[in-house]
């Protein structure tokens, strides 16, 4: 009973610009670390075959050193691999598999799926049927070669394709890469490994999306994992087993904030947040002086101990109470203009974000325990 | 009001500069106070002596100047009280010698606080606390730490001098102002915030607010440092993004050619393209080849075509000779059949013209013997003519000469006759007027005479008788006696009538003298009366008339004269008779007429010129006749010769057209020309058919065809090579750019982009929060500040328009004047382009206003004035006593002067120094 580990999608390369690289090069590293994690898995599931479904780099044009660390990544596992090109990868004239070739990157155990021939493995009598892309969108199905494909007799058929299984993901309706949905029945296939959703799933008995094995955005659809597949040798139903295999959790928070409990509560939540966690927290809502305080200490808090924690406090007014004035000492004129800053932050669009960045700087000011002179230069307020 | 105001009631100076005894100033009235003494008298010392009183700890070194000259162990003691807040103070100051310093303060009624005695730096504390100064920390006090006293206080000439004691007197304006200026929204607003309308902080955090602005953005709002290095920064990061991503963009690109060229590559050598083209190109070639031969066989035949038609052209001209020596040789013939009829034209032509010449000599003989008559028989007849015209002239002269001497006969016999009958000599007139003057003397006498008138009667007669006649009177009559006469009465006797008068006899004499005249005159011519004389005339004149009627007669038949004319007569008798001799004279030519040669009846019928124009015609005709004759015999001679010569010719030509050898040349030369015809015209036939075949097969485009075919498998072959090349660059440079990790270096700029655009946007917005910071800090401290300087707005507009009518003085932050703005000035005038005078002016007014201010909020205000508005003008020194009559009544004031004259109309008595000395 051969024993395959389905995986896709390991979108080898991708950076995280829109983040600070504290956070941005741990996540682009996390990615390897999947791989090697996949290789470990192999070697501990005793897998027979390792299939990744296309998109194993996520861009033709990588660095050497990128391509070096993918294939050094695969030397956890000892048995076969069979990478298949994807769109972000497809085995165009000139490739990152070329490269990778002209390179002499490649052992023999690793089989590039470039051309759609079957590659075929005596030992486990098991034909591979591999749609490669040559190009980075398609729009006939690249499977359909699979059902007129001639293996020897007796021997197990796998596909392997990379692309929007038609009528199924409602996102991808008309999306290129097209792979009919009865292609393993039609293609008399014993399972058909399939990349491009990044997330887990199953489509049919024989036929499954393995998803990235390590999350890369913030879309919820369960990945992080890897299949195990156990194929019985009379051709039978092949058995899934999922494998975790991601690190990172990315997780999205849309809060509102308006009385000071809600404070805590947020607070709260995210202390109990996993280190390993990526977090886009999008807050909105009115805080008054001391909430404002005790949200910032938090969020600082957290944004130390998670992976990531993107703040956007855009819709978060800071509203001083009478009390905060008081305690601010905001006599006279200033008390006025406290108050008209106020009112030009309630009116919103670009002059409120300045009213309420000044509002947050006067507060600041403000609440400094001496009266200050002046601060030396540069230095920011506390 | 709820504190009066400070009194300064006495001031005592002892053993201090020129005052070495007490000067006691007592008796200090609350209002105005007029000090005058003239220049060193002290007025100077005594405004020192009250500063040092104040600003000057009595342990103070610094005031060696108070020491009158020379006394080195004096102590300057200034003693002064007033009464403020309800409590009489007592001061007492010494210094230098023996320092002390004694306030003593008693409350002036009941209840007005306990009384206070302090001594030394206490009281000298109480003093600057309840002023409002402070002490310097060491050395001598200076103007920063006058405070309200020195506002109030001005010296000699520094009146106009403001900005720095109202800088030092700051604090204290501010408070008051505060103190003044809380309206009641103001303190609802300042109960809510808890703290009063002014801003304790708001100077500080603008400060702070400015100096963190400055970091980011100029002073006109454009980044700086920091900010300026992010936004440059994220812009390099983003143009090195941009240029990564059109790399990346033609390395892509460049991949697609790969591939397809790849693709291309391979299709083309499964399935070559040349292929067919090649294939093309052979049939092309095939073809064109056939064409080709075909065409050389063409040529052959056209070859053959033309030297036919050479050799026809050859032989038609023969033909054409042969045929020309056939029609010479008929045409010879023909011309000589011609001569010969003109040659036998010429000789009948010969008789005819010899007769003619011999019928015009026989007309000329004939017309000559004719005109030779004619002529005779004209010349008879002209002597008949002339013989009769000479006998009619001698018979008309013959008559003439007659009628000539007729008239010449009459004219002798009137001659005759005229002379018989003499006319007086003078004419008839002579006698007619002897006849008027007898006239005139008879009746004269008549006149003088006596007139008798008788009537008798019938058949009575008397006879008169007179001398001189008598007569006999009967029936009536009358008249005139001039003489005596008798009358005859018969039967009675006689009556001698006897005329009287003188002059009558006289009368009768003249009478008898006129009557003589004219019978004198009569006598000769024998005539009796005139009227016989006129009878004469009469006749006389009758046979002049005839007279000339003869002689007009004689010159028309003699004109010349009867001799002449009977010349004349005699020499046409002569010609008569020479005329007939000359008919009848023997000479035979003359008489005879050739009548046998000449028909009568030509003569009569012809005349001389007629026979003349004849026989002229007749010479004329031979003359013709002859040459005539001349000309047909010379035709005659060419006609024979030209007839011989072309005979001769004829003959030659015809001689070489019978040649038999000719002849079969000739025929021999017709029968070649017909065998080429034929010849040619099958070749002909041929090559057209030839070329049209030629022209169908298209030659040119089979041509072009190859050459198409050519070029297109060129091409093919250069674009492989081409394809082949570019592969080869395309492989070696997408190694290349593969190689640099385009896409993972994009990605890594990209971040580093998004890390310095956050920055910038942090920087940004940072910077934008301070901004509005600091505006909205500046406008509502300015709008605070305005509120705050209201109540010293209304107090300087309290003394203003006494000196500036409706002018408004404008406020610095600093709480001095700045500007004033009149209502006539176009613009604001600034303090410092006012005169020293005006400024002065304002200097005072703004002082009296902060004292009015300083008073209300409970301050004591003593206002000094040393020597001021010395450089007003009369008008303005005017106001500005009503201004000070005015403050007086809220404030002390001290003035001192050394022009006593200036302040007479102040309303006080002043109050004069000692004279020094």
């Amino acid at each position: 009973m051969p024993r395959l580990l389905h995986t896709a999608d390991w979108q080898i390369g991708r950076t995280y610009g829109q983040w600070p690289p504290e956070a941005a090069v741990p996540l682009a590293e996390a990615r390897y670390e999947a791989v090697e994690r996949l290789a470990a898995l192999a070697t501990a599931e005793a897998v027979d075959l390792v299939l990744v479904a296309g998109d194993v780099f996520d861009a033709q044009t990588l660095s050497d050193r990128s391509l070096r660390r993918l294939f050094n990544a695969l030397e956890g596992y000892a048995g076969p691999w069979v990478l298949l090109p994807g769109n972000h990868d497809a085995a165009l004239g000139e490739s990152v598999w070329t490269r990778a070739l002209r390179l002499g990157l490649v052992p023999p155990r690793v089989h590039l799926a470039l051309r759609p021939e079957p590659l075929l493995f005596d030992a486990l009598r098991l034909a591979v049927l591999p749609a490669p892309l040559t190009q980075r969108h398609v729009h006939q199905d690249l499977t359909a070669w699979f059902d007129q494909a001639r293996t020897p007799a007796g021997w197990l058929r796998v596909g392997l394709a990379h692309g929007a299984v038609q009528g199924l993901l409602a996102e991808d309706l008309d999306a290129a890469n097209p792979i009919a949905p009865d292609r393993a029945e039609r293609a008399d296939l014993a399972y058909l490994a399939l990349g491009d959703w990044h997330g887990r799933r199953q489509i049919g008995p024989r036929c499954a999306y393995a998803g990235t094995p390590e999350p890369d955005r913030f879309k919820d659809n369960d990945p992080g994992h890897a299949w195990r597949v156990d194929l019985p040798e009379d051709g039978g139903v092949p058995a899934l087993t999922s494998l975790p295999v991601g690190r990172y959790r990315w997780l999205q928070w849309r809060e509102r904030l308006e009385v000071p409990s809600d404070v805590a509560a947020l607070l709260q939540r995210l202390a109990a947040l996993p280190a390993a966690t990526v977090l886009d927290l999008r807050l909105a809502g009115h805080l008054d002086l001391a909430g404002w305080h005790q949200l910032q200490a938090g969020l600082d808090a957290a944004e130390a101990r998670l992976r990531l924690l993107c703040r956007d406090a855009e819709d978060l007014r800071l509203l001083p109470s009478t009390e905060d004035l008081q305690t601010l000492q905001a006599d006279g004129f200033l008390g006025e203009l406290l108050q008209s800053l106020r009112l030009q932050q309630e009116a919103g669009g670009p002059e409120g974000a300045t009213a309420h960045d000044a509002l947050v700087l006067l507060a600041t000011a403000l609440s400094a325990p001496t009266q200050v002179a002046l601060p030396a230069p540069g230095q920011e307020p506390a | 009001m709820t504190h009066a105001a400070l009194h300064l009631t006495h001031l005592r100076v002892e053993q201090l500069r020129q005052f070495r005894q007490a000067l006691v100033l007592d008796g200090l009235a609350p209002g105005l106070n007029l000090i005058t003494g003239p220049n060193e008298a002290g007025k100077s010392t005594l405004v020192r002596a009250l500063r040092a009183a104040f600003f000057e700890r009595h342990r103070s070194s610094s005031v060696e100047d108070l020491r009158p000259w020379g006394d080195s162990a004096a102590t300057p003691t200034v003693s002064l009280g007033f009464d403020f807040a309800g409590r009489r103070h007592s001061l007492t100051k010494a210094f230098l010698g023996r320092k002390r310093c004694d306030l003593r303060v008693q409350p002036l009624q009941e209840g007005a606080g306990l009384p206070l005695a302090l001594e030394g730096a206490e009281a000298e504390d109480h003093l600057a606390q309840l002023f409002g100064f402070q002490f310097a920390g060491r050395g001598e006090s200076r103007p920063e730490h006058w405070g309200i006293p020195g506002l109030l206080w001005v010296e000699q000439g520094s009146g106009q001098e403001l900005r720095g004691p109202a800088q030092a007197a700051r604090e204290h304006l501010q408070q008051a102002l505060q103190g003044l200026s809380a309206a009641p929204v103001q303190e609802e607003a300042a109960a809510r915030w808890g703290a009063p309308l002014a801003s304790s902080r708001g100077d500080a955090l603008l400060a702070q607010f400015t100096a963190q602005r400055a970091e980011l953005l100029t002073a006109t709002g454009r980044p700086r440092a920091a900010l300026a290095d992010a936004l440059a920064e994220q812009q390099r990061l983003q143009a090195e993004v941009q240029t990564l991503d059109e790399r990346i963009r033609q390395y892509r690109q460049q991949v697609d050619e790969l591939d397809r060229l790849q693709r291309e590559a391979a299709h083309d050598a499964l399935n070559p393209p040349d292929a067919p083209l090649r294939a093309q190109r052979q049939q092309v070639q095939a073809a064109l080849q056939a064409l080709e031969a075909r065409q050389a066989a063409l040529a052959a035949d056209a070859q053959r075509l033309a030297a036919a038609q050479a050799g026809q052209a050859l032989r038609q001209q023969q033909l054409q000779a042969w045929q020309q020596q056939l029609e010479e040789a008929r045409r010879r013939q023909d011309r000589w059949t011609v001569l010969a009829q003109q040659l036998a034209t010429a000789q009948a032509a010969l008789g005819p013209a010899e007769s003619a010449l011999a019928a015009a000599a026989h007309d000329v003989a004939r017309a000559q013997a004719q005109g030779r008559a004619l002529r005779l028989q004209a010349r008879r007849l002209a002597l008949q003519q002339q013989g009769q015209q000479a006998e009619a002239e001698a018979r008309r002269l013959a008559q003439a000469v007659q009628a000539a001497e007729q008239a010449d006969a009459e004219l002798a016999r009137l001659g005759q006759r005229l002379a018989a009958l003499p006319l007086p000599s003078g004419g008839l007139a002579v006698l007619q007027q002897a006849e008027r003057r007898l006239a005139q003397a008879r009746w004269q006498c008549e006149a003088a005479a006596t007139q008798v008138d008788f009537d008798l009667f019938p058949g009575v007669e008397l006879p008169w008788r007179q001398d001189g006649g008598s007569e006999a009177w009967r029936g009536q009559g009358s008249r005139h006696l001039s003489a005596p006469g008798t009358l005859a009465l018969p039967g009675l006797g006689q009556l001698v009538l006897r005329p009287g008068g003188a002059d009558l006899a006289a009368r009768r004499q003249a009478l008898a003298e006129a009557d003589a005249a004219l019978a004198a005159l009569l006598q000769p011519l024998g005539l009796q009366t005139v009227a016989q004389a006129q009878a004469r005339q009469a006749e006389h004149q009758a046979l002049a008339q005839e007279q000339a009627l003869a002689r007009q007669a004689l010159a028309l038949h003699a004109p010349e004269g009867l001799a002449a004319l009977q010349a004349q007569r005699a020499r046409a008798q002569a010609a008569a008779q020479a005329a007939a001799l000359a008919l009848q004279s023997p000479d035979g030519t003359l008489t005879e007429v050739p009548t046998q040669t000449v028909p009568a009846s030509d003569l009569s019928t012809l005349s001389l010129d007629e026979a003349e124009a004849r026989e002229e015609q007749a010479r004329q005709a031979e003359r013709q006749a002859r040459d005539g004759l001349a000309a047909a015999q010379q035709a005659l001679a060419q006609a024979r010769s030209q007839h011989q010569q072309a005979g001769e010719e004829a003959r030659v030509a015809q001689a070489c057209v019978d040649d038999p050898a000719w002849q079969d040349r000739r025929r021999q030369t017709q029968a070649d020309w017909l065998a080429g015809q034929t010849e040619v015209e099958a070749l002909d036939a041929r090559l057209q058919q030839a070329r049209a075949a030629l022209q169908a097969a298209a030659p040119d485009f089979l041509r072009q065809d190859l050459e198409r075919l050519g070029r297109s498998l060129q091409q093919l072959e250069q674009a492989a090579t081409a394809r082949a090349q570019r592969l080869l660059q395309l492989q070696a440079a997408l190694e290349q750019a593969g190689a640099l990790g385009l896409e993972e270096l994009r990605d890594q700029r990209a971040a580093e982009a998004a890390a310095a655009g956050r920055r910038a946007d942090e920087l940004q917005r940072r910077a934008q929060a301070l901004d509005l910071l600091c505006q909205r800090l500046q406008a509502h401290r300015q709008a605070a500040l305005d509120r705050l300087q209201a109540p010293l707005q209304q107090r300087l507009q309290h003394y203003l328009p006494l000196l500036y009518p409706a002018a408004r003085l404008e406020l610095d932050a600093a709480l001095t004047p700045a500007a004033l703005r009149r209502p006539g000035d176009a613009a604001t005038a600034r303090l410092e382009q006012l005169s020293f005078g005006a400024r002065e002016q304002l200097g005072l007014l703004s002082r009296l206003a902060y004292a009015d201010l300083l008073r209300e909020a409970g301050r004591p205000t003593l206002i000094l004035l040393d020597d001021a508005l010395v450089h007003s003008d009369a008008q303005r020194l005017e106001a500005m006593k009503r201004v000070l009559f005015d403050a007086a009544q809220r404030h002390q004031v001290l003035l001192f002067t050394c022009h006593p004259a200036h302040w007479r109309d102040l309303g006080v008595a002043a109050r004069a120094l000692p004279s020094p000395g």
